[in-house]
């Protein structure tokens, strides 16, 4: 097993993500690439830097210490420094070297201890508002024997555990993850398979067959639609999740309606990514009243942001 | 869980349909829509509200100016009463005032009375000396010229008489001038006028004012009696000389108070019954009714005993008029207001025995109390100005809690104060709620309701760990220790017949956190402001070894607090000596009994708070921590190299800067950090203990909280190792971290606060955050909160007070302060309205609010 595992971020005081008071761990690593992605910097298992136009004073050093002539110098003009990141190795000779801080490293290399460490932390708001730890991304089961080894830790010391998942993984993985989760939090995006494949970079037939495997075998679950404007924001794709909820039986505890924002566009920014959703306005809660009347009817507990 | 029907009968009471919608959110909407108030009444009492606030040490509303109306007639008093004593001299200045000063009624006011000549007046205190009076004569925005020169001729011959000239001759000129520069400490009370004063409203309003003037009465003909009893006892007998004089002058005042509030009720009874009332909200009618049921009022209490909420309101508030407004300036409202009027509020609201009214009419009344606070106009010193931003003054009541025997005492009241600030959305006066989980859930969901809205009050006290401290730290009985309220922002004091407190010398004043860090790097010596030696000499730092650095620290804390005792002691003698206060001790029974003045130190039943003020000590902490890791652990820099970054204001030193940033911090639940924390609070707990002042001999403690000073002592603190550049505000609060360096969000900072010594310390302030979103916007916020609480209670914290506020408002605000007016925020131990504070103090909480939660 790895001794190491790449973390973006150890939010404590977390309030989204399942139950109570939670420390998310988001972990570097996902097998899919929603085209909306709000985390766009937990996608790829390695290293990468933001570069934050703000602070930097385009005093030219990361050009020049760049061994691999991946950063154009800043133009007379007071046009900013460019990076070509398809040149870059992330040796982070230019992060190390910024004397302003401008660029930032993404990802910090965490052993189990010291993740347990940090979780153990907040364990008594956890027991006070009922919350825990729970595992994200990325998505947990890309890193799925890491995930255990956090997961079976926490369950150990009597900690409450959750992951945030895309359901995108062969059932062996999962399976092994499940045995130390309490509570599931399961992403559906489409139920169209072309769409899906379309939007996300994979079908969803492996996804919906685990999500079926799951309940039958009574774990309990949150379904997480994230609402995302010309892909899913339509009643006949909540109709279809009512429908799809209805066949899960009783392991569905509960639906949680996540509107599509564009806070992430800053993030897209600093990692030098084109953002397909950078002109459109984000959903305001008000909007998804409709939705939640839908599966509130239909006898769900919903939220509109978990 | 939230209770559900909880939540429906909240909404019910403020008449809030929610639609399904979280509360909080659809208030703030609906308030944005229809403006703040209940009624017709306090709806335009809110709109024509005449705020006295300052923002950078100026009044932010061009009307506000100053009238000579009080210092002349003290002036005149003075004069009158030359070679009496200074205690009765007092007494005739209050009551030659009373008798001739100016007094109106607003339209639409149900609780009436002023300190000034017209609305928005600012009265001046000669007696104090001449520093702050000639601030305010030689400022043209506040003083019209006509008024300079007969200013300055009272300035003149109150120099000889003024509280100055009487403490200023104990002091070496050395002492004088560290004093005076503020970069240590709070300047002196004679010099700014500052201070503050708790007075012990139950007993007027029980007794009524001619009961007590009785009292002093029999003591007099006692004392009387007892010196012709033979045979001759002259231990016995010689106090009572002093004693009956303290008698007589506690009586001049009290009758002067009864005379002035009947000058009320014949106004009130002339406009009701001669002037056109027509354009009152409520009609003539109605308004006539008003104005006679007013006059009525006045011209029994405070003479008389309250009988119902009316009364009580009204008594209590001719009470603080004089007291906090007339006789010295006084700072504070401090009171269990829900405790202290509950009497009133169950025969008038709940019993209907006397003065009977509906709860709608006492949540109306409330709002108008709330209202008259936020019109208070203050003469204080400029640097206390200054470091009130966007108020006019600290205005702290205090509510909840338990009783002796562990049981709620939240009652309906409660509910209806906290109610009434939720409908007139002023940020004065700010509330403290004494917190326990076993208060109601429909009173903490109140409380909840109020910070959501991001009023930043009510701030959190936890009830147990005071009640604990009282008993064992001053031991007070249970059922005293059980009562206690906030002083002024921070620190608990007893409240009810005899045990309030006077002045702010034996509690208050306080020394500057960070500078006792940045004085022992320089030698004491201040190069950024005063340019002078302010602190003790302690070597030169560059040759420091880490054990020298901390011994250098110490050593300022104990030079600056010996200052700040010394000035307080003297200023103490002084005010006892020549500027009594007879009205305060009139109300106060022990003082009655005793016959001495509201000043006197020995043999207190319920002694002050014995705690100073300590802005932004968590600054020494991440200093330290810094230099530790950076100098003597990694060995990366020497001291002299720091030395000189910190000299050149880190200019150049912009990579070393970074890395001093990047140091531990505390607040991140860091024990690198947190136990350096730990070991400075303690060493400063401990030199408070060896001061031992007039009445105290387990010495005093220390109230780590900055109010705004922040903000004004960041261009008196030079550049700070942690990396931190001059000109840039301090830490702020008592435990916050510095704004922006907690990563690691609010329950790392709760673990941080945790291993501070917090039974040590009689109150540490600490600023949160919390998410609109979460706290406004959502089902959930309420157990969300209930959960942090029950854990920040858990952990034996002391204080804790929240920013619910979004960085886009306040931004709006910044562009568009007209259409922003009741925009509230958290600054330290007070509220402010945001755009009543100063540019830089806007940009400081924008800075500190930004750092966004996920």
């Amino acid at each position: 097993m790895r001794k190491e595992i790449l973390v973006t971020n150890v939010q404590r005081f977390s309030t989204n993500d399942g139950p109570g008071i939670r420390t998310t761990i988001f972990l570097k690593g996902c097998n899919l690439k929603c085209t909306w992605c709000h985390n766009p910097e937990c996608i790829y298992p390695y290293q990468e830097f933001y570069y934050m136009e703000t602070k930097c004073m385009r005093c030219g050093h990361c050009s020049e210490v760049c061994p691999e002539g991946a950063i154009s110098p800043p133009g007379p003009n007071g046009e900013f420094p460019k990076r070509d990141r398809n040149k870059c190795t992330l040796c982070i000779k230019c992060i190390q070297e910024c004397p302003y801080k401008a660029l930032e490293i993404i990802g910090k290399h965490w052993n189990i201890d010291e993740l347990m460490h940090e979780v153990e932390a907040d364990r008594i708001f956890y027991e006070n508002s009922g919350g825990g730890v729970t595992v994200s991304g990325g998505d947990p089961l890309y890193n799925s024997e890491f995930t255990v080894e956090i997961l079976s830790r926490a369950k150990e010391a009597g900690i409450h555990t959750c992951i945030d998942t895309s359901g995108f993984a062969p059932w062996e993985d999962l399976e092994k993850v499940l045995n130390w989760t309490d509570l599931i939090l399961f992403d559906i995006k489409s139920l169209n398979s072309q769409k899906h494949k379309e939007v996300t970079g994979v079908s969803n037939e492996l996804i919906l067959q685990n999500l079926h495997k799951i309940c039958s075998e009574k774990k309990k679950i949150r379904l997480r639609l994230p609402i995302i404007p010309g892909v899913n924001n339509e009643v006949e794709f909540i109709h279809a999740v009512t429908e799809l909820a209805r066949g899960l039986g009783d392991a569905v505890e509960g639906i949680d309606l996540l509107p599509f924002h564009n806070w992430a566009m800053g993030k897209y920014k600093q990692l030098d990514r084109d953002y397909l959703f950078a002109e459109i306005d984000s959903i305001v809660p008000e909007d998804l009243v409709g939705f939640e009347e839908i599966f509130k009817s239909n006898g769900y507990e919903v939220t509109i942001g978990g | 869980m939230a209770s559900a029907a909880v939540l429906e009968e909240i909404s019910r009471d403020l008449k809030i349909d929610r639609k399904g919608q979280p509360l909080g959110k659809v208030m703030w909407e609906k308030k944005i829509k229809e403006g703040p108030g209940s009624t017709p009444r306090t709806k335009h009492l809110y709109k024509r509200c005449r705020w006295a606030h300052t923002a950078g040490g100026e009044y932010v509303r061009e009307d506000i100016k100053i009238s000579l109306e009080r210092a002349r007639l003290y002036t005149e008093g003075h004069k009158a009463n030359a070679g009496e004593l200074p205690i009765i001299i007092r007494a005739k200045c209050l009551e030659h005032y009373l008798k001739n000063c100016s007094i109106y009624i607003q339209d639409e006011e149900l609780i009436v009375g002023s300190h000034n000549e017209y609305p928005d007046k600012l009265e001046l205190f000669p007696e104090g000396g001449a520093k702050n009076m000639m601030d305010y004569l030689e400022d043209d925005t506040v003083t019209p010229p006509e008024l300079y020169d007969e200013g300055v001729k009272m300035v003149e011959y109150w120099k000889q008489w003024s509280l100055s000239s009487r403490c200023e001759r104990y002091f070496d000129p050395e002492s004088l001038e560290k004093l005076s520069t503020g970069v240590i400490g709070e300047p002196p009370v004679w010099a700014h006028f500052y201070t503050s004063a708790c007075p012990p409203y139950q007993s007027v309003l029980e007794d009524g004012l001619e009961k007590r003037i009785k009292w002093c009465e029999d003591n007099i003909k006692n004392a009387r009696d007892k010196i012709k009893t033979f045979p001759w006892r002259g231990e016995e007998n010689f106090p009572l000389f002093e004693k009956i004089d303290a008698w007589e002058a506690m009586n001049i005042s009290a009758r002067a108070v009864i005379g002035w509030a009947r000058k009320y009720s014949r106004l009130a009874r002339i406009i009701a019954e001669n002037f056109d009332l027509s354009d009152s909200v409520g009609g003539a009618g109605q308004r006539k009714k008003e104005l006679l049921e007013i006059a009525d009022i006045c011209a029994r209490v405070p003479a008389e005993p309250a009988r119902g909420l009316k009364d009580a309101m009204q008594s209590k508030w001719f009470c603080f008029v004089v007291a906090q407004n007339i006789e010295r300036y006084c700072s504070g409202y401090s009171q269990l207001e829900d405790n202290l009027l509950w009497p009133y509020y169950k025969a008038s609201v709940i019993d209907k025995t006397a003065q009977p009214m509906s709860r709608e009419e006492a949540v109306e009344l409330i709002e108008c109390e709330r209202l008259k606070v936020c019109e208070r106009t203050v003469t204080k010193g400029r640097w206390m100005r200054i470091i009130h931003p966007g108020i006019n003054d600290l205005h702290i009541l205090s509510l909840g809690g338990l009783d002796e025997n562990g049981n709620d005492m939240c009652t309906d009241l409660t509910d209806v104060i906290l109610e009434a600030a939720l409908n007139i959305h002023t940020n004065e006066p700010s509330i403290a709620f004494k917190y326990s989980p076993k208060c109601n859930e429909k009173t903490r969901r109140l409380v909840y309701e109020c910070i959501s809205q991001g009023f930043g009050f009510p701030s959190i006290k936890n009830y147990e760990k005071n009640f604990k401290h009282s008993m064992e730290y001053h031991g007070w009985p249970p059922e005293v220790a059980a009562r206690w309220a906030l002083v002024l922002c921070m620190a608990p004091g007893a409240t009810g017949r005899r045990s309030t407190q006077h002045s702010r010398n034996e509690g208050g004043s306080g020394i500057v956190g960070p500078a006792v860090g940045t004085m022992a790097l320089s030698d004491g010596f201040d190069a950024w402001f005063s340019n002078k030696q302010c602190g003790a000499h302690t070597g030169d730092a560059s040759k420091f070894t880490w054990e020298d650095l901390l011994k250098a620290v110490e050593e300022q804390i104990k030079h600056n607090s010996q200052l700040m005792f010394m000035n307080k002691e003297i200023t103490s003698y002084a005010e006892n000596k020549w500027l009594e206060s007879p009205f305060l001790a009139m109300m106060d029974d022990w003082n009655v009994e005793e016959g001495v003045g509201a000043f006197h130190r020995y043999n207190k039943p319920y002694t002050n708070t014995w705690a100073d003020y300590y802005p932004g000590p968590v600054g020494v902490v991440d200093d330290l921590a810094a230099i530790k890791y950076w100098v003597f652990d990694k060995k990366k820099y020497t001291m002299a190299q720091l030395l000189e970054a910190l000299k050149a204001n880190w200019q150049g030193y912009e990579e070393m800067r970074q890395e001093f940033l990047s140091a531990p911090k505390f607040g991140n639940d860091d024990d690198y950090v947190d136990k350096i924390a730990n070991w400075f609070f303690n060493v400063s707990c401990d030199v408070w203990a060896a001061h031992k002042m007039v009445g105290w001999e387990k010495g005093a403690t220390i109230v780590p909280q900055s109010v705004s000073a922040f903000v004004t002592l960041g261009s008196m603190i030079g550049a700070e190792p942690f990396g931190r550049r001059h000109g840039e505000p301090t830490h702020d609060g008592g435990c916050s971290p510095y704004m922006g360096l907690d990563k690691k969000g609010p329950t790392a900072v709760l673990k941080s606060v945790s291993k501070l010594p917090n039974e040590r310390i009689k109150g540490i302030q600490l600023n949160q955050r919390l998410p609109v979103g979460l706290m406004r916007e959502s089902e959930k916020g309420f157990d969300v909160w209930s959960a942090y609480m029950k854990t920040w209670h858990d952990l034996n914290c002391d204080h804790v007070q929240f920013n619910v506020v979004r960085t886009e408002d306040m931004r709006s605000a910044q562009k568009e302060p007209e259409k922003w007016e009741h925009l509230i925020v958290r600054i330290a131990g007070y509220s402010a309205r945001f755009i009543s504070l100063s540019k830089m103090a806007q940009d400081a909480v924008i800075a500190r609010t930004e750092q966004e939660l996920g």
